[in-house]
């Protein structure tokens, strides 16, 4: 393939040759020849730069015979060359292939631009994480790396690769060591959003360009985290203040385009800003069978802007303002909900906006402090058949954080994070009930239109302690929810690291994680306002070992307790009477970055159960999926071709078996019934899923086009998602997985 | 809060279900609505219910009281009664079976203890069918209130069904594709339409306005059911045609 970057670029200088013959030899000789010499010599100024940015190369070396010549920062450099005769001017620099460009192509300009392809990189040069916060089960990742990673090219999906986490094998859910998808914290920088996933598409809500960094904790994690008795997982954005202008626009099928743009404002600061927006919603009808009497409508988009700017010694200025919504309208035939016409409608609208300020600053002394103001709107607006569940939560939140640095490795921690927020709804939805078969046409309605305004807050403190090799952080969280009777909550939390040496630390964390309960199960009319807290204990043991520059390992076991878990009950619509459980171990294999390649292999062994009151006996959970492997990793190829593949299997998903049926002879359908110790009592087929994907860049001389294309969810055998039933439930069939799905992305950046 | 995932729902809808049963279809025993005499079932009142079914040819239904234990929102009816074995109207295809049945609503103090707040709910009642090897286990619910609620003084009505095109009476085309309409007469309620046929099938079996693919058989059956939402009034009527 290099044979289409080695091709000479000259780009023609705006001077003539006869304009520049003022130049002057640098070799002293003879008066007669010097005089000579001068009239010969030919002086160009020479620009080196990247082919496919146009960017200028400094200390670029141009080599004219045995004259060695640099370029300057800017990427120019004054040659001279013979105004006769043949030979070339060679032109190198590191990372990139060499370039030959003859005296006679030269000698027609004055000034020329001369593009270096990049050249297959090496593997020898090892990207290394910066220090952060110890924290005992928390992954990090460049964007580069985690963009690379994943077929979509998005960073945020590697979350999804990781031990611990058990995902579904169709949609975003994800559950965090037996946590379920709620019961966990999302965020972009310090800013609380509520998911990072577009529900369409499975995308996250910050494009690729902007992600510097994704941090996945799966448990164990400091008092600086709350809420949460799961995981955190937080998309941090970029704060590399960009050397050039750069436009991005991307086509992405059948999903979405985009258009990207940042550019430094100066040395210190920088705007970035993107948009993308679904096509997904004019593809689908073409796939739609048409006697399936059905359209469809899904939709979803963001639009962001970033600013940033780093003060020399002095921190850096954030500011984030950003917007998504996700949406899907259908009407179609079916048979629960239908109307006099027979038809079904939903319409589904989900968005959010978000402004949010971030300045770090240090204090001296030690001291530092990072503000994050922010302003969250969310929005829902849902008619699903006959009812609908709409609501406007907007929330005002200061999150602030103080950190003392008291020696190289000790630190102590002080932070605050009060809100108020202002939660309105408008619901007419069935009423809640944990029956695997719930049956929303029978249930009964709830109805609720209010509003409700209340203050909430969160306070933490924590301290590094060094104790010889072993580094010990006790930590206190406490919780202010003026949306629950029962407000005050206090977490403690302890962890440790003890550090055989720079390569080998032995990691152990404990600690009680609390988490209120969702808005609508601790509603006066819809659930339950006596609901409190839940509560889960964590218990983390791990050895994490880094075996030379390019391997490391990371191995954990762990236990967790979770009590006063949010139910279903017949009498009060909810209550705090159920409890889960799930231990595990979990390896982590990693093959860190280099330009060249990088993977990880990740598994996770596991048992999740719980239960609905404790007279009830133990059932595997839902998202008990007792092994999941994930085999991940990116190769370049060339210096424009790229390979990445994911490779996962998982034990298959529990359900529950029907075991009877009943003819509902006032909906005029059949509904399934279950033997209640059959709860979660069968597994689907183990499932597996391949992942190829390739990147191929098209270099220009001052922009590229970028193709990614590939196939996501290739099996060796037909892979189910879950049961289907016949009518009245008497036969029992796979609902089958998707084929495979091919996709393709062109980006051109300039 | 949290988003829903809704490829979910599309997958749901759109996804590789190989399954080929069809509803409409009446085959073998199927249960096809219960008519009660009532509205609402006041304490100490006694509601009559005819329990409606297609059997096979040449089969006889033996019916018994069921208890759906699994009911998450409805109260049980303690003692239902099963007035006669029940009544056939012969059809080309299967019989009508008509079952006779009713119970006398507990007092408020009996209610209470089956689980009653005083308040607007719902009474379960249900028959379990056998013919011709298989058994549907039919349920059916009905408001509960007291005489003097607001629910019990609403003048319900029972739909009727006018007519239905194609007419009683058409000749159709065996395998053919028809359109299918029907005029019902309403109240002041929503209605859930429901057909079934001897054989082929219905583009939509919830629409008044659809279309029937038939089948090979000289002799065709069409039943149409409609079933009010909130008065849980019921209404069926079965037709007969001819195809060649």
């Amino acid at each position: 393939m290099r044979i289409f970057f080695l091709a000479a670029l000259l780009a023609v200088g705006s001077k003539t040759y006869a304009q520049e013959q003022t130049g002057q030899s640098q070799v002293v000789k003879s008066q007669q020849q010097q005089v000579v010499e001068e009239v010969k010599a030919h002086e160009i100024e020479l620009s080196v730069r990247s082919k496919g940015t146009g960017r200028y190369l400094k200390r670029a070396e141009v080599k004219v015979g045995k004259e060695v010549y640099y370029t300057k920062p800017d990427g120019k450099v004054i040659i001279k060359i013979p105004p006769q005769g043949k030979g070339q001017v060679l032109v190198q620099r590191f990372a990139y292939e060499k370039e030959f460009v003859s005296y006679e192509k030269l000698r027609a300009f004055s000034a020329a631009d001369v593009f270096l392809s990049p050249a297959t990189p090496g593997d020898n040069e090892v990207y290394i994480r910066g220090n952060k916060r110890p924290d005992v089960s928390r992954k990090s990742f460049a964007g580069t790396e985690a963009a690379r990673a994943t077929a979509s090219g998005d960073p945020a999906q590697v979350t999804k690769t990781l031990p611990g986490v058990q995902t579904s094998t169709f949609g975003n859910d994800i559950a965090i060591r037996g946590s379920g998808p709620n019961d966990s914290q999302y965020f972009i920088d310090n800013f609380v959003v509520f998911d990072v996933f577009h529900s369409i598409g499975g995308i996250s809500v910050l494009p690729d360009q902007l992600i510097d960094e994704v941090d996945f904790y799966a448990g164990g994690f400091g008092p600086q985290y709350g809420n949460a008795t799961g995981g955190v997982i937080i998309l941090r954005t970029k704060n590399e203040v960009p050397e050039y202008p750069k436009t991005e626009f991307r086509i992405n099928l059948p999903f979405y385009s985009a258009l990207y743009h940042e550019r430094p404002i100066d040395d210190a600061s920088f705007v970035a800003t993107s948009f993308r927006y679904s096509y997904l919603q004019y593809v689908l009808p073409y796939f739609i069978p048409k006697d399936a009497g059905a359209t469809v409508v899904p939709y979803f988009g963001d639009i962001h802007t970033l600013y940033h700017k780093n003060y020399e010694s002095d921190g850096y200025f954030k500011l984030l303002a950003m917007g998504s919504q996700d949406g899907l309208e259908a009407v179609f035939n079916y048979e629960d909900a239908a109307s006099s016409e027979g038809k079904s409608t939903i319409d589904i609208y989900q968005g959010f906006a978000t402004l949010g300020a971030e300045r770090y600053k240090p204090l001296g002394s030690g001291w530092s402090l990072t503000m994050s103001p922010q302003i969250y709107y969310n929005r829902a607006d849902n008619e699903i058949f006959d009812d609908k569940l709409k609501w406007d939560f907007l929330v005002y939140r200061a999150h602030t954080e103080f950190k003392k640095k008291l020696s190289k490795k000790e630190f102590i921690y002080l932070g605050l994070d009060p809100g108020y927020a202002t939660f309105s709804t408008d619901i007419v939805i069935p009423a809640p009930t944990d029956d695997p078969f719930f049956d929303f046409e029978e249930a009964p309605r709830k109805v609720s239109k209010r509003r409700r305004d209340f203050g909430y807050a969160s306070a933490w403190a924590a301290v590094d302690k060094q104790l010889g090799s072993l580094i010990l952080t006790p930590g206190l969280r406490y919780y202010y929810d003026g949306y629950l009777k029962k407000t005050n909550v206090v977490d403690p939390r302890l962890a440790g690291r003890y550090e055989f040496s720079d390569d080998q630390k032995l990691k152990a964390a404990f600690g009680l994680y609390s988490k209120a309960p969702e808005g609508y199960e601790s509603d006066s009319i819809f659930g339950n306002p006596d609901l409190n807290y839940e509560k889960s204990v964590h218990y983390v043991l791990g050895l994490e070992s880094r075996w030379n520059e390019k391997w490391e390992t990371d191995l954990q076991l762990y236990y967790k307790r979770i009590f006063d878990k949010v139910v279903s009950d017949r009498e009060t619509a909810y209550s705090n009477d159920g409890s889960a459980r799930s231990k595990g171990v979990e390896l982590f294999i990693r093959r860190n970055l280099t330009d060249r390649a990088f993977g990880w292999l990740s598994y996770t062994y596991s048992q999740t159960e719980e239960r609905n009151n404790d007279s009830e006996s133990w059932r595997s959970a839902e998202f008990d999926q007792t092994h999941v492997a994930v085999l991940t990793g990116s190769y370049r190829l060339t210096a424009t071709w790229d390979f990445g593949s994911k490779l996962k299997y998982q034990t298959g998903n529990t359900y529950t078996p029907i075991s009877d049926s009943v003819y509902n002879a006032t909906l005029d359908k059949y509904q399934p019934r279950f033997d209640s110790d059959d709860v979660n009592s069968k597994r689907l087929p183990d499932y597996h899923q391949i992942d190829l994907f390739f990147t191929k860049d098209s270099l220009f001389n001052t922009w590229k086009m970028s193709y990614r294309f590939g196939v996501q969810y290739l099996a060796f055998t037909k892979q189910v998602y879950s049961r289907s039933y016949n009518y009245d439930y008497s036969k029992e069939e796979d609902f089958s997985a998707l084929p495979p799905i091919p996709f393709v992305e062109v980006r051109g950046v300039l | 809060m949290r988003y829903v995932s809704w490829g979910v729902v599309l997958i749901s809808l759109f996804g590789c279900n190989e399954s080929s049963d069809r509803f409409e279809q009446v085959l073998s025993l199927r249960a096809l609505g219960i008519a009660a005499d009532t509205f609402v079932a006041i304490p100490n009142s006694t509601v009559n219910l005819t329990i409606h079914a297609a059997v096979p040819k040449d089969n006889d239904v033996t019916a018994e009281v069921y208890q759906d234990a699994q009911s998450l929102y409805a109260i049980l009816v303690p003692d239902l009664e099963l007035v006669d074995s029940g009544s056939y109207t012969e059809y080309d295809n299967f019989r009508h079976y008509q079952l006779a049945a009713r119970f006398v609503v507990p007092d408020e103090d009996g209610l209470r203890a089956l689980g009653w707040d005083g308040s607007s709910a719902l009474l379960r009642y249900g028959v379990s069918l056998s013919a011709a090897g298989r058994t549907e286990k039919v349920v059916g619910d009905l408001a509960l209130d007291t005489a003097d609620s607001d629910a019990a003084a609403i003048a319900w009505t029972t739909p009727s069904i006018s007519s239905v095109e194609p007419a009683v009476g058409t000749t159709l085309g065996k395998g053919s594709e028809i359109d299918l309409k029907a005029v019902v007469e309403v109240g002041d309620d929503t209605y859930k339409y429901g057909w079934f046929v001897s054989g082929g099938e219905i583009d939509n079996r919830r629409s008044l306005d659809t279309k029937w693919k038939l089948d090979d058989k000289s002799k065709q059956n069409l039943i149409l059911t409609v079933r009010g939402k909130v008065s849980k009034a019921f209404s069926i009527e079965v037709f007969e045609y001819d195809a060649q």
